[in-house]
Formats: C-alpha cells, structure tokens, sequence
C-alpha cells in the first residue's frame, strides 16, 4: 500500500492508525530558512481537533504534536520534517461488540476484501484521525505561501438543506469573510446559518444521525503561472489532494457543475488591465483563478462535498463477516460526529496550502 | 493617483517619443516591472524590458554588456530613456547604462529596496564590480527623477530591509545626532515597518544625504563622509564574494572604524556604545567568514577609491552625529597596528563564526 505521500518537490507522507501509539507526517522537500514554531503546529491542530466545539465528535484529543528533525534554532533546515502527534484519549473496548460486522458507509468493507486485515479499534488509515497530519503539514506549506504574501481560507458554506448564498459572501468581501468564519464555531461565515445549523446537529444529535456539508475555498494573491499542462494542472491537483479528504464525495472549481447550465458568453470570464496594479485581471471569476490548468493570477475558488458521517447510532441493517444479517449501530459512549464537513473546513485550507507550496516550488523551474 | 499611474503620465508628458528601457532583477520583473510594462503598453508607450538575476555578483561589466547589446538589439538609441526598477544592484547598473548608452541618455530611478530609497539610487553615483574591487568602475549622473514609494517594501525581505537600516544609521550617525535619537527611539516601529516612522525615516535619510551631495558631488572632499564604515565594508564583502549582505557589513564596518578611533582617543566610549546598541536593536547579524583575517582585510583596503598611494584613509567620528573633517580631506591615515587591533577584536569578541 505504497500510497501514503503527496506532492512532487514538497512531498508529504502520513503515518499512523487513530488507536495506535502516534500518528505524524514527514514532509520532505521543505525549503531551508522558514521559521517554524512549534505552537503554530499546536494551534493549528486545535482547530481541527475534536472537542473544539460542542458540535463535533466530544472525543477529548489534547493534540500536542513534536518536531523530531528538520528544525535547527526555529528554522527549517532543508532536511525531513518530521512532526509526531500521539495517540490519547482512546477507549478501543468500545469498538469490540462491532469489530466482526461490516459498517454501512464505512471503509472497513473494502479494506477488508482487499486487504484481509483491519484494525477494527476505529477506522485504521481510513480514520478521520490522519488529517491531523495534514494539518500540521500545512502550517509548514503555509510558511512558503506567506512568502509570497498568499493567503488561503475555507470556511462552511452548507450543512444540509442550510446554506449561505453566493451573495452574502461576495457581498461581505474578503477581510469580513475571514473574520466571520474566524468567529464562528462551525467555521460558517454567516451568524444565521450557523444559529440554524447548531440547532441541526442538535436534532442530528438527538437522533443519532449525521448530516453532510459543502466546504468552499479561496486562495488570494496566488501569481499567475502556478500549474503545468495536460497531467499536471493545477486543477488536478486539487482534485487529487480533496479527493483523498475522507467523506469528500464531490469537487468543484470555479463554478464547477453549474458551468453546465450556462452559456459560453455568460461562463467566459473578460480580461481586464487593472490601473492601480498593471495586472491582468477577469471581470468575473467562472473560472476559479485556473485556465489550461494554470494559475490566472485571480483568486483560486472551489467546494468540497462532505458526506454524512458514517459512524451513526441509528440502527441499520448490515452483514456480519460470515455473511449473517445483523443490526449494526455505534456502542454507546463511542465517537460520534454529526456533520464531518466542519473539521473538513480545516483540513480543506491545509490541502489547499500544501498543493500551492508544491506548485510554487515546481514553477521555480519553469521558464529559463 | 497611484504610483504607476503617475509615472505613466510622467513619462508620457516628459519623453513623448522617447523609448523605455525597463532595467530590473528576475524577482521585481514580476512583482512590479511586468505590470508597469503592461500599463505602457496600454498608453501607447514604446517600452522593452531588460532583466538580470539577482544578486550582487550579478553587478559586473558582463551584465551591463547583456543589457546594452539588447537594447541595440531592440533599436533603442539617443531616443531611450532608462528606468531603473529595482534595488541597488539594478539602480548602480541602470545609472551606469544611461550614463554611457549613446553618451548618455535620460535615467529615472524607481528604487524598491530599502537600501536603494534611502542611499543607492541618491546621489548619482553608479557602477559595477570587479573581481579587485566593488563599485572600482563607474560614473557620477544624475537622475532626472527618483520616485519613491515604500508600498515596494511589503515584498522586501527582512534581511534586505535590514541592509537599508544600516545605512540608515550611518547618515545619523556621521551626519546628524537628531536623526540617530530618531533611529535609536524608532526601533520598534521600524522593525514592524509603521508606515508612517518608515516614512519619516527615508524622508529625513534622503535628505541628509542630498545634502552633503550638493555640497560636494564629485566626492572631493565632504562626501567621503558617506563613506564611513565602507572601507572596512568593501574589503569585507569582496573578500566574501558578496556572500556578506552591505548593510551587515557596513554595521561591522561602522563598529571596526569608531573603534578605531576609541582606541586613538578620538572618539569617546560613551558614544561608542550607542553605536554597538544600535547594531544590536536592530538585530544586525555580525557574522566574520571562515577564511578571512585582518591580514587579507588590509591587503584589500589598499583598493579603496579613498587610499592614497596604496594606503587606505578612514573616516572618523568625533561624536554620534559629527566626523572630523581633517582640514577638509574628511578623512585620514590610521596605523597599520590599530587597523589590525580592530579587525581582531571584531573578529575575536563581537563576531561568531
């Protein structure tokens, strides 16, 4: 399962099952001379940690990750990163009444089938627990994009039926946007729907159920140029890099599956020389800041589609391993997060900076 | 109006049917030299871009060659006008180009780097470096203007801002005690780049140097005193092959040169320490290469453009603020063992290695 790194010259590879000792990341490739300070590691796994907020999973994680190389005096060195987080807070006796049924929704079926194995105490690879190491990556691409004064945000856009329109967030423009979605405990940019969706997961909650979500996304001050033709766009990329979030199910740039109701002169973003910059700009941004799989120089824009949470208490039919029709549903006291898509917002931003560190590293070859 | 704009309708009201040599480094080029091309194309300016890496081992007679046979190439000729756009290594090479392209044609300066704003693009000198020496071939022309906007900084490395504060220092300290007050109690506010103190600070820079330039622009005499710290520096960063940033090593030099004087009775301790407080406020890094020793420093200083007969002459502080004028030559001969004295004590005590 040679499967675990991502990127070309800012290469990543995640390790780690979410009951076993530790998890971590060695990333490889990381420019030397980038200040690297291990509470912004802390910080940034807060975020995503459950127990942040009352609305994801209660499972208490204290995240206290460990630089173990590639640091000397705060800054990187050009050597291997490598960022562990330990493993606390589990209770795998939870998962022994289920670890002989398959999980509706669950990837322990197709891990079995293929692999034979599976470490039931939890979800293995497949836990929701490795994008922690993601996140912590990310801190350290992040260090690379504010060097070329890029800045990346996701925030939640939809949480079932609720959703924040296209409209109230262009209408609050960038700097509101990042402070809403600063403020909200959901990550949501807009006060209302996030009073709505709290009150979703509650009655989620209640019911033992769990709900999906649309993550948006926006790189700003991204230069034109970042990305390579046929089968390394930039576009592809992100694919790739949202594709491999868990439960991500869809993924869109630009304007993404609406473009196919519209109109070639309506879609066609028009180019514009701004005075103030002498940039080239687009009237609009259908495009998502990506032509031919290239960088534009406007903003880089996309969503994600969460589904619901596996993992739920309501009961639903299932097969055990030999094949028996059984009732599957979550023991009482184990994990349960109603809507994944919120803790997605972080590692969403993470992936986003990791793709554009790699591409701004790969452009430096670019053009003689 | 913004700054683009402007320069765009200054060059179209100043060099009508003149054409626009944009000289820059690979780094402004995108940053800010392309979008400028971009808004002069679109004004129906006749305007080319000529671009080099960046670095100063790139300030040789071979780029200015690179340079002036593109433009030949490019049909530029008398009807050129060359905008400098960049930091010092792009201002002194541009300078050099204008000076001599066709036996001079117009030059304007849009310095980018601190260094540049407040020191390399004032004062007209220009030049390039040889493997004897730095800035050893040049010549003296001014520009027709020098525009300056510190919104270029926010893309200015630390380190580079750091190179400008050096020299920043030098003017207060050779030149104006207020100005060093004003350096001393600014520290917070400069690091952290408040637009306003950085504002007030280049403005105050510019002026004291145009100063003593008026006075003295062919460098006979008072001028010399912008030279303070520099004959030290310039033996420094050719001996490092220009590993060594100016401005780390002007702070050396400043340090080496004043204790120099201490040492002689010129210049008293108090002083003296303000200086190396300073130094330390800002964080200059002090950092003295493997390979190098007093010995090889002095055998360079005999290169410097203020050493008469192979010997080198220094200029000295008699108090933060004001140098001594040794009856009008600014600066003066020191004995070999007080140089050696000095080198080896920023070397031993204040430099790690």
């Amino acid at each position: 399962m040679a499967a675990n790194s991502f990127g070309t010259i800012f290469k990543i590879t995640t390790w780690g099952e979410s009951h076993g000792t530790a998890i971590g990341v060695v990333i490889d490739g990381c420019p030397a001379g980038l200040e690297l300070d291990l509470q912004e590691v802390n910080q940034a796994l807060a975020l995503r940690a459950p127990g942040h907020n009352p609305y994801t999973s209660p499972r208490k994680e204290s995240d206290q990750a460990e630089i173990l190389s590639g640091i000397f005096k705060g800054k990187t060195t050009g050597a291997p990163i490598s960022i562990q987080i330990k493993n606390s807070n589990y209770d795998s006796s939870k998962y022994e009444p289920i670890h002989s049924l398959l999980r509706p929704g669950h990837a322990n079926f197709t891990y079995l089938e293929k692999y034979k194995i599976f470490d039931y105490r939890g979800g293995g690879r497949s836990s929701a627990r490795e994008t922690a190491a993601r996140v912590a990556a990310g801190v350290v691409a992040k260090k690379i994009l504010s060097r070329h004064h890029i800045t990346t945000l996701a925030y939640l856009k939809q949480m079932g039926s609720i959703s924040v329109s296209q409209v109230a967030i262009e209408a609050m423009g960038y700097p509101e946007l990042c402070k809403q979605t600063q403020e909200s405990p959901l990550f949501c940019p807009d006060k209302t729907a996030t009073l709505h969706m709290i009150d979703l997961i509650s009655k989620m909650k209640d019911e033992g159920d769990s709900i999906g979500g649309v993550v948006e996304f926006v790189a700003q001050n991204v230069p034109c140029g970042l990305g390579d033709p046929v089968y390394e766009k930039l576009s592809s990329k992100l694919a790739a890099a949202m594709m491999s979030i868990p439960a991500v199910k869809g993924f869109e740039i630009g304007s993404g599956f609406a473009s196919a109701s519209m109109q070639g002169h309506e879609h066609n973003d028009q180019f514009i020389l701004e005075q103030e910059t002498g940039l080239v700009k687009t009237k609009s941004n259908h495009a998502g800041g990506i032509l031919g799989g290239i960088s534009t120089g406007m903003p880089i824009t996309g969503r994600l589609a969460f589904k619901p949470t596996s993992s739920i208490k309501k009961t639903q039919m299932t097969l055990t391993l030999d094949y028996q029709e059984a009732r599957f549903s979550l023991p009482e006291g184990s994990k349960h997060d109603p809507c994944v898509a919120i803790r997605g917002v972080v590692v969403v931003d993470a992936m986003l900076s990791i793709v554009l560190a790699d591409a701004i590293l790969l452009n430096k070859g670019a053009v003689a | 109006m913004n700054f683009f704009a402007e320069m765009v309708s200054y060059l179209q009201s100043n060099y009508q049917n003149y054409k626009v040599a944009i000289i820059t480094n690979d780094t402004i080029l995108s940053l800010y030299a392309e979008p400028f091309y971009r808004l002069l194309k679109s004004a129906k300016i006749a305007a080319e871009l000529f671009s080099f890496p960046p670095g100063e081992q790139y300030k040789n007679r071979h780029t200015k060659e690179m340079i002036e046979d593109q433009m030949f190439f490019k049909a530029f000729g008398k009807d050129s006008v060359v905008v400098a756009m960049g930091g010092g290594v792009v201002t002194d090479i541009a300078g050099y180009v204008a000076a001599t392209f066709c036996r001079g044609v117009p030059l304007v300066m849009i310095p980018t780097s601190l260094l540049a704003m407040v020191d390399a693009s004032i004062g007209g000198k220009n030049g390039v470096d040889t493997p004897s020496g730095k800035n050893l071939i040049g010549t003296i022309y001014q520009p027709q203007k020098i525009i300056i906007d510190p919104k270029f900084l926010k893309s200015l490395p630390v380190a580079e801002f750091k190179n400008g504060i050096v020299e920043m220092i030098k003017h207060g300290a050779v030149l104006d005690a207020d100005y060093f007050g004003f350096m001393e109690k600014n520290v917070e506010n400069i690091l952290r780049q408040d637009q306003k103190v950085v504002e007030q600070a280049i403005q105050e820079s510019v002026r004291i140097k145009t100063a003593v330039v008026k006075e003295d622009e062919r460098e006979k005499a008072k001028r010399h005193l912008l030279n303070f710290g520099h004959t030290y520096a310039h033996a420094m960063e050719t001996l490092s092959n220009y590993s060594m940033g100016h401005g780390e090593a002007v702070a050396q030099g400043m340090l080496v040169e004043s204790y120099m004087g201490m040492l002689l009775g010129k210049f008293p301790q108090s002083d003296f320490e303000r200086l190396k407080k300073i130094v330390a406020d800002y964080a200059i890094p002090l950092y003295f290469p493997n390979g190098i020793d007093a010995k090889k420093i002095q055998a360079c200083m005999v290169y410097d453009k203020k050493a008469l007969k192979n010997t080198p002459r220094f200029v000295l502080l008699k108090t933060i603020g004001e140098a001594y004028d040794f009856q009008g030559r600014y600066c003066e001969y020191i004995d070999e063992s007080i140089i050696t004295k000095a080198i080896q004590w920023m070397q031993d005590d204040l430099c790690c290695n």
